[in-house]
This record gives structure tokens, C-alpha cells and sequence, in this order.
């Protein structure tokens, strides 16, 4: 009993070569194991995989182990099968076992050919796919050109877009303000209502913010100069200057805009500039560019300042008081018309002070009369209110001028007419007052009759007259020396004292020495001065003296940014300040000249 | 003996390339930069608006499209001055510069708009480009004690080779040990994810499993099969140890490339920002 296997081998070429082996017996045992028959070389085979045979009657059965599997005529089968027909293929992992006719020698004939391409190259991984990045990551080309085109989309088409077509469809639709993208920096405090309202100011796209667009808001502006006279006092800008000039206009950013001062989008920093040179540039040669201009030359406050000129009266007027402006190195007079001596008010030893000493429970005077019980500040603090006879001098300057059975006469403050006229009313008052009493007078009864008239005509006459004299003497009392009147106003007598044409002369006091450049009282209220830190009122004899400090009391603590930041032991302990400290730029036309209307 | 002198041909690193001329010329770009913005008085402040603002950011814009221009120059390779690798050293070093430039046009103010858009991507392709050249100087040496002489393709080949003759080794074993076998050979990952290639955790490689499987079946292994697993774990170990050498080139390999897929793609989101910064500035004078 013989079995035969032809095996099968197929060069590259095509080229096929059978090689036969005979077995005895009748089986043949297919597995990985060396003892089998036929060895498959193949993980997919198992060690004792199946068995062919033939029994008695010549029919051919395969026998399959347990728990594998084999691959006949294309089905899957287990266990035993057969009786196989010739032409049967069983396929055992790559190996297929074709079953042939018998021959003379063998019962069982079966072909063995490896069936399936083992060499395994295809599923050699490329050196490309192992190493290279390409199919780990997304295409570098494609994320470059994505992330391109979002940014682009986001941040310029779709502001642009909407900017053009504020109510367009894509305006709408979008969810957020798509140019807020487009802010540089944080809007100043100043504008922060305008923070999400970009068109306010951006009118026009690629067009600078025009000056147009600002004064739409700012109306009460005013020019700083007469535009001439700016130009020429403005010197050219040549070399370096000259040449940003022209490239910031090519870009299409004129200069001498309001913008070009007044810089936005810099959030806290402020949107006025304040450098000196901001000033300094035009006043610090100013009579050269402008050799009629009545303004002097200034730059820095601690070295080339001049000394103040405030603005003081030199004719006192009840309605157009002439200011003129003086340097205080001239020992200016102010012509107020009042006398007031501060000396004799601030003495702490003098009458003034005694007096106040008996009013200290009504008004309060502590030590003496200080400055603060006749000049009272503004409700900003900054300056000073005007003083006032009714509510700063009245408490002690008393102007009543009869005291009526404990009810004092109070006198008009500021009609002089009216003063005479209340007066003479008053003692005429008296007068007919004492003729009633005399003729309801029931002890002396009048008998009738002419000289009765008569005689109560004259007694009428003689109370008028009296009446008159009294007014007479009154009014000149109190217009003369020791009286209410002539304490503090200067007097002009008539020729004729009966005519009662008593003239007080103007008076007029200067609430604004520096009408554009008021001091901040406030901001000087600290710790170690007072106000006979600047003010010397204390020795002043009379009213004429302008209390003001000079420049050189200001520069005891200030100086001008630029000594201040040269340094050396004249910036020691001293503040810096700029121009805009006291001066204002858009508060009209400083080379006009400041007197009053 | 005569000292040895250094021939022309000797490598020299980009980075020091004619003794660190572009080190010393964007040295010199950022001190400029610096007093010149210190010197410079501007109200009420200093930023991209002034004209010094405005001359830096000229220089850094310049500067972003020229740098940007390497991807297109290395394409083209000549020698010289302007040799490739004088282009990268110039290109590594002001672009370090930029990181001066562009923050002293932009006068420290920030803010979540566009321009600071612009500026936090030319940081981030900075960013990625440093620790780029970190990888060009750090790896390649390492990369080349790894691999020693052996090409990838041989690594391939190798692996091949390996196993098929663990599918040898593994013919006459008990049929229990030939899934763990047939995994170690049908389940080797090469390559793979991003993450995977970074990290050369091995924890679940098959050939490892199988190793480590073999070793401890050792133990228990019936004498007469005995040989046959010893063979089986010599030819595992080889194939393991030839897989950690992979897993360590492909991530030599991965680093050196992963930073330009950050580079390239954000300087490209960086142009996009850069023209929408600059019309804008103009669009809203």
C-alpha cells in the first residue's frame, strides 16, 4: 500500500517541476511537525494538522484534528470528511492539496503546491511611511494656506466688509464687532464712550481722522492764534523734521491735525500731551518770529520765564474798571479805591483783634482776624470768592446809624443815594411823629380859632426844619472822618454840605489777576504753607499793594521740565512742571491784549 | 608632531558660520534697537505709531518676509557668501533678533486685537524655530551613535529578515506558542501616530510581549521543547532590540521634522496677520 505526493513548484518564471514522493501505508499526515508526512512550513498550520486516507473500498476521507479547520472545495470543514471525489482541493494555510486519480502503485495520489505568495514584500512598510512625518501629521501645505486664509478672512476681509457695509447682510449675521479687531490700544478715559464706535472718528477708510471730525463734538474751541500769526510764529521744520513731515503725508497723514497732538488709542497715557517743548518750540523765540508781539519769550519755567505780569487796576470804575498788566518787579499798584490796611486787620495785638476778641462767641475769630474770616474759597477750592461788605467786613464794619429804641437803622451797603434818602426819610418820620404826639397831647387842649393854626403851622415848619438839620449832620457824619462810610471808601464832599452830595469814589477789586492762567489754591493746601508763605499781607499798609508772589517764591518748589531733568542741585527737591501747569492752549488768543471789558 | 590644521572642507555648524558673523550682525540689529528707543523721547509714549515705531516695524516686517523666504532659497543651492548655509545662519539669527524688533515697535502695548495677533504668532514661529535649531544641534549626533552606520532601509530589511526567521523558529513550537509568534511577527507597528512616534514607549509592542512571554515560559517548558524556545527568544531579543533602535530613530526623525510643521504653518498665519496689521493701520488712519 503506497500513497504518493507530487509536489509542485513553480519557478518565477511559470516554469513548473513535480517532484513524487511514495509513502507506505495507507495515510498521509499533513502538519508544521517534522514527524508528519508532509510538512507544511506554515504558522497557519497546526503541528498534527489532518490526515488523508483511504479505507478498504478505495474511498478517501481527510481526517481534520480537533480544533482545526480546513478549507475543502472552498467550504470551510471540520472533523472527518469524505469520501473525497477526484479534483478535490483542501487548502491548509498556504498549502493546496489537490486529490488525483489513483494509480497503479498508489490508491492515494494528491498534488501540493504552495497557493498563496509568501515572499511578504507587499507588506514590507516604505521607509517613507515609517520615518517620514507626512501621513502622522496633517499636509504642512494645506494647515499653512488654512491658518493663512482664516486670519486673513477674520482679521481684514470681514472688517473691511462690514466697514463698507455696515447694514449688509454679513454685518448682521455676524456675532461680534468684527473692526474692534483693528483697535491699536485702549481708547483714553476722555473718549471711552466712543470705545466701540470706531466710524465716530474713523469717517472715511484709508482716510486720516480730520480735524472735521473732532470739532463736530469740540464747538467752544478756540484758536490759540490767529492762524497767520501761528504760521509764522511756528518755526519750519527743516532736515530730520522736514523729511517725517513729507513721509507722514505721502502716507496720507497730514500734519498740524488735531490728531497729530492729541494721540489716541494709548490708554491711560493721557491724550493731551504736555511736554514744555510743545510750548517752548514757538514762545521760547517768539519776538523773533513775531517782533510786534506783546507776549514775551518764555521756555522753562525754572530758568527762562519771565517774571509775572498779573493783571492789576489802575483806575477803578463802578462799571469798567481799567486792568493793566504790570510785572510784579515793577512793584505794581493796584487802585482799588477801598482802604483796607492788612496790617491793622491781621495785627494780633491791635484794636481789630480786640474787637474780634468780643465777637470770638458770634464769629468765631480764634486769635485774631485771619485771612480765611473775610476771604472764603470757591466751592472748587482753586480760588477765592470776591469779598463782600454784607458777608465778610459787616460782622465788625457795622453800618447801622441810629440805634431806634434798641432797634438798630441798618443802612443800605453800596447806594450812597439811598442811603441819604433812608436818612432823611428816618428823621422826618421822627418828626411827624412828634407832631402827633404833641396834638393828641389831651392836658393842653387847643382852643379853636386862627391863631391856633397858626401856631400848629409853625410847629410843623420848625419840626421839618429840624428834621432837615438833623438828616444833614448825619449824612455828613458818616460820610466824614470816624464815620460808617468813610472808614473804607474815599469821599467826595460837595461844595455845599446842605446839597448832601456826598460821592463815594469807585471802587473795584481784582477777582482775577491772571484771568488765563488762575491758580490752584487747593492743590497748594499742604503741610507747611500757609498762606503768608507766598501772600506778604501781614506788613502791608495799604490796599494798593498787590499781594502776589513772584516768580521766585513759585520756583522756591518749581522749576520746568527740562532744569528738571538736567538735574543737579538746582532740580534738588524742586517739582517738575510744564507749561500746561498754569497755561491753557485752546483758551483763545493769548497775544491779544488781557483787560477786562 | 605637527599640530593638525583645519582644511576648508572641515564642517563648520551654521550657527558659526564665518565665526558667528550673522550672531554678531543681529547683535548689533537688537543694541541699535534698544538705544534707540531709549534715546528717544515720544508723547505721550512710545509705540508702533511713532516714527522711530514706525522705522522698527519696517525693519521687522522686511525682516519676516525675508526669513520667510528660506523655505524658497534652500530649494536653490549655490555656495559662497550667499551659500545655503550663510542664508540659514542669517535666518536663525535675526530672526532671533525679531523678538527685540518687533517688541520695541510695539512699545509694550498689547491687547487682543490684530497687531498683538501678529506679534504672538512671529513669537510662536520664533518660538518653534529655536527649538528647531535646538533639535539640528542635539540630535543629529545622537541620531547617528543609534543608528551606527546602518541605513534605514537595512533597518527594514532587517526586520524582514527577522521575521521570517522567527516564522522558522517558530515551525516546530507547540501549536499554543504560534499566535503569540505569528503576533510578534504580523503586529510589529513602525511609524504610526504623532504621539506614538514621539514617545518610544514600547509597552505594547507584540515582540515584547512575546519576549517577555517566552522568558517566563521558559520555566515551565517541557525539556524536549527546550531548544527550540531558546531559539525562539534569542531571535525575539535580536528583533526587539532592533525595534528600540528604530522606535529611537523614528523619533530622532520626528523631531528634527515635527517644529516646522509648527514653523512653516504659523509663519504663514503670520504674513496673513502681518498684512492685515499693516492695511488696517492704514485703513483706520
Amino acid at each position: 500500500m503506497t500513497s504518493t505526493i507530487r509536489n509542485l513548484k513553480r519557478s518565477p518564471t511559470g516554469r513548473e517541476s513535480i517532484r513524487e514522493r511514495d509513502y507506505d501505508g495507507s495515510e498521509l499526515s499533513f502538519g508544521r511537525d517534522i514527524q508528519s508526512d508532509v510538512q507544511l512550513q506554515d504558522l497557519s498550520v497546526a503541528l498534527k494538522h489532518a490526515k488523508l486516507r483511504y479505507d478498504e473500498t478505495g474511498e478517501v476521507f481527510i481526517d481534520i484534528s480537533a480544533g482545526q479547520k480546513a478549507l475543502i472545495n472552498n467550504r470551510i470543514r471540520t472533523g472527518v470528511v469524505g469520501p473525497l471525489q477526484v479534483g478535490t482541493k483542501v487548502k491548509l494555510g498556504i498549502y493546496l492539496i489537490t486529490l488525483e486519480a489513483p494509480t497503479e502503485k498508489s490508491k492515494l495520489v494528491a498534488q501540493l503546491e504552495v497557493a498563496e505568495d509568501i515572499s511578504g514584500t507587499e507588506n514590507e512598510p516604505d521607509e517613507q511611511s515609517v520615518f517620514g512625518l507626512k501621513r502622522a501629521l496633517p499636509s504642512k501645505r494645506i494647515m499653512a494656506w488654512a491658518f493663512a486664509f482664516v486670519v486673513l478672512v477674520t482679521c481684514l476681509v470681514l472688517p473691511t466688509h462690514i466697514n463698507k457695509y455696515p447694514e449688509g447682510k454679513v454685518a448682521v449675521a455676524t456675532p461680534f464687532q468684527a473692526d474692534l479687531f483693528w483697535n491699536s490700544g485702549p481708547i483714553s478715559l476722555l473718549h471711552s464712550n466712543l470705545k466701540s464706535d470706531c466710524q465716530s472718528c474713523h469717517v472715511k477708510g484709508w482716510e486720516a481722522v480730520t480735524d472735521t471730525t473732532c470739532l463736530d463734538c469740540h464747538t467752544e474751541l478756540k484758536d490759540h492764534a490767529k492762524p497767520e500769526r501761528l504760521q509764522q510764529s511756528t518755526p519750519l521744520s527743516t532736515g530730520f523734521e522736514a523729511v517725517l513731515g513729507d513721509v507722514s503725508e505721502t502716507f496720507g497723514r497730514p500734519v498740524d491735525r488735531c490728531t497729530s497732538c492729541h494721540v489716541e488709542h494709548n490708554g491711560r497715557a493721557h491724550i493731551m500731551p504736555s511736554s514744555q517743548s510743545l510750548c517752548s518750540d514757538c514762545h521760547a523765540d517768539l519776538d523773533k518770529a513775531l517782533p510786534d508781539t506783546e507776549l514775551l519769550n518764555a521756555a522753562d519755567f525754572g530758568t527762562a520765564h519771565p517774571q509775572f505780569r498779573p493783571s492789576v487796576i489802575t483806575s477803578p470804575s463802578f462799571d469798567k474798571p481799567l486792568y493793566t498788566r504790570v510785572s510784579l518787579d515793577k512793584d505794581p499798584k493796584g487802585v482799588s479805591g477801598l482802604k483796607f490796611p492788612h496790617d491793622v486787620h491781621l495785627s494780633k495785638t491791635g484794636a481789630v483783634a480786640k474787637m474780634a476778641s468780643t465777637l470770638d462767641s458770634q464769629y468765631e475769630f480764634a486769635d485774631g482776624v485771619g485771612c480765611l474770616d473775610c476771604h472764603s474759597e470757591e466751592a472748587g477750592g482753586a480760588l477765592f470768592e470776591p469779598v463782600s461788605m454784607t458777608n465778610d467786613c459787616a460782622m465788625c464794619h457795622s453800618i447801622v446809624f441810629e440805634d431806634d429804641e434798641g432797634y438798630p437803622r441798618t443802612l443800605r451797603h453800596g447806594e450812597p443815594k439811598e442811603v441819604i434818602a433812608s436818612m432823611r426819610d428816618f428823621y422826618e418820620a421822627k418828626a411827624l411823629g412828634n407832631i402827633r404826639d404833641a396834638e393828641m397831647n389831651t392836658t393842653t387842649r387847643r382852643r379853636p380859632g386862627r391863631a391856633s393854626q397858626i401856631r400848629d403851622l409853625n410847629r410843623r415848619e420848625l419840626a421839618f426844619k429840624q428834621a432837615e438839620n438833623r438828616t444833614i449832620e448825619k449824612v455828613e457824619a458818616i460820610f466824614s472822618e470816624g464815620g460808617a462810610c468813610y472808614d473804607c471808601h474815599a469821599i467826595d464832599r460837595p461844595a455845599e454840605i446842605a446839597t448832601l452830595d456826598f460821592k463815594v469814589q469807585p471802587i473795584s477789586l481784582n477777582d482775577a489777576f491772571y484771568p488765563l492762567s488762575p491758580f490752584n489754591h487747593e492743590q497748594h493746601e499742604i503741610k507747611g504753607l500757609s498762606c503768608d508763605t507766598c501772600h506778604s499781607a501781614e506788613t502791608s499798609k495799604t490796599s494798593d499793594d498787590v499781594l502776589l508772589p513772584k516768580i521766585e517764591v513759585c520756583r522756591d518748589c518749581h522749576i520746568g521740565e527740562e532744569s528738571y531733568r538736567e538735574g543737579g542741585d538746582f532740580a534738588h527737591g524742586k517739582f517738575p512742571t510744564n507749561c500746561l501747569t498754569c497755561h491753557a492752549y485752546h483758551d483763545g488768543e493769548h497775544g491779544k491784549d488781557n483787560s477786562k471789558d | 608632531m605637527k599640530t593638525r590644521k583645519t582644511s576648508p572642507a572641515q564642517h563648520v555648524s551654521f550657527l558659526a558660520h564665518r565665526r558667528f558673523l550673522w550672531l554678531k550682525v543681529s547683535g548689533a540689529l537688537c543694541v541699535l534697537s534698544i538705544v534707540g528707543y531709549v534715546s528717544t523721547d515720544f508723547d505721550p509714549v512710545r509705540n508702533g505709531g511713532t516714527w522711530y515705531g514706525y522705522t522698527l516695524g519696517v525693519i521687522g516686517a522686511l525682516l519676516i518676509l525675508w526669513l520667510s523666504l528660506l523655505g524658497a532659497r534652500k530649494r536653490a543651492i549655490t555656495a559662497g557668501h550667499w551659500s545655503l548655509k550663510g542664508w540659514t545662519s542669517a535666518h536663525v539669527y535675526l530672526g532671533v533678533s525679531l523678538i527685540i524688533v518687533a517688541t520695541l515697535h510695539s512699545g509694550f502695548q498689547f491687547g487682543w486685537n490684530v497687531h498683538t495677533l501678529a506679534y504672538a504668532l512671529m513669537i510662536f514661529v520664533i518660538l518653534s524655530g529655536i527649538i528647531g535649531v535646538f533639535f539640528y544641534v542635539y540630535i543629529p549626533r545622537r541620531m547617528s551613535d543609534n543608528r551606527a552606520e546602518m541605513g534605514q532601509m537595512d533597518m527594514l530589511k532587517d526586520i524582514s529578515n527577522l521575521n521570517a526567521m522567527l516564522d522558522d523558529a517558530a515551525q516546530p513550537l507547540s501549536d499554543k506558542y504560534v499566535p503569540i509568534v505569528r503576533k510578534a511577527i504580523d503586529k510589529t507597528k513602525l511609524g504610526g501616530s504623532i504621539f506614538r512616534r514621539l514617545s518610544i514607549n514600547d509597552a505594547r509592542c507584540s515582540t515584547r510581549e512575546a519576549l517577555t512571554y517566552f522568558q517566563t515560559e521558559m520555566r515551565n517548558v517541557e525539556a524536549k521543547e527546550r531548544s527550540e524556545i531558546l531559539d525562539m527568544i534569542s531571535v525575539l531579543e535580536r528583533k526587539n532590540s532592533l525595534l528600540l533602535k528604530i522606535r529611537k530613530h523614528t523619533r530622532y526623525k520626528a523631531l528634527l521634522q515635527i517644529w516646522l510643521y509648527v514653523h512653516l504653518p504659523v509663519t504663514f498665519a503670520l504674513i496673513a496677520a502681518l498684512i492685515a496689521h499693516i492695511i488696517s493701520v492704514f485703513y483706520y488712519n
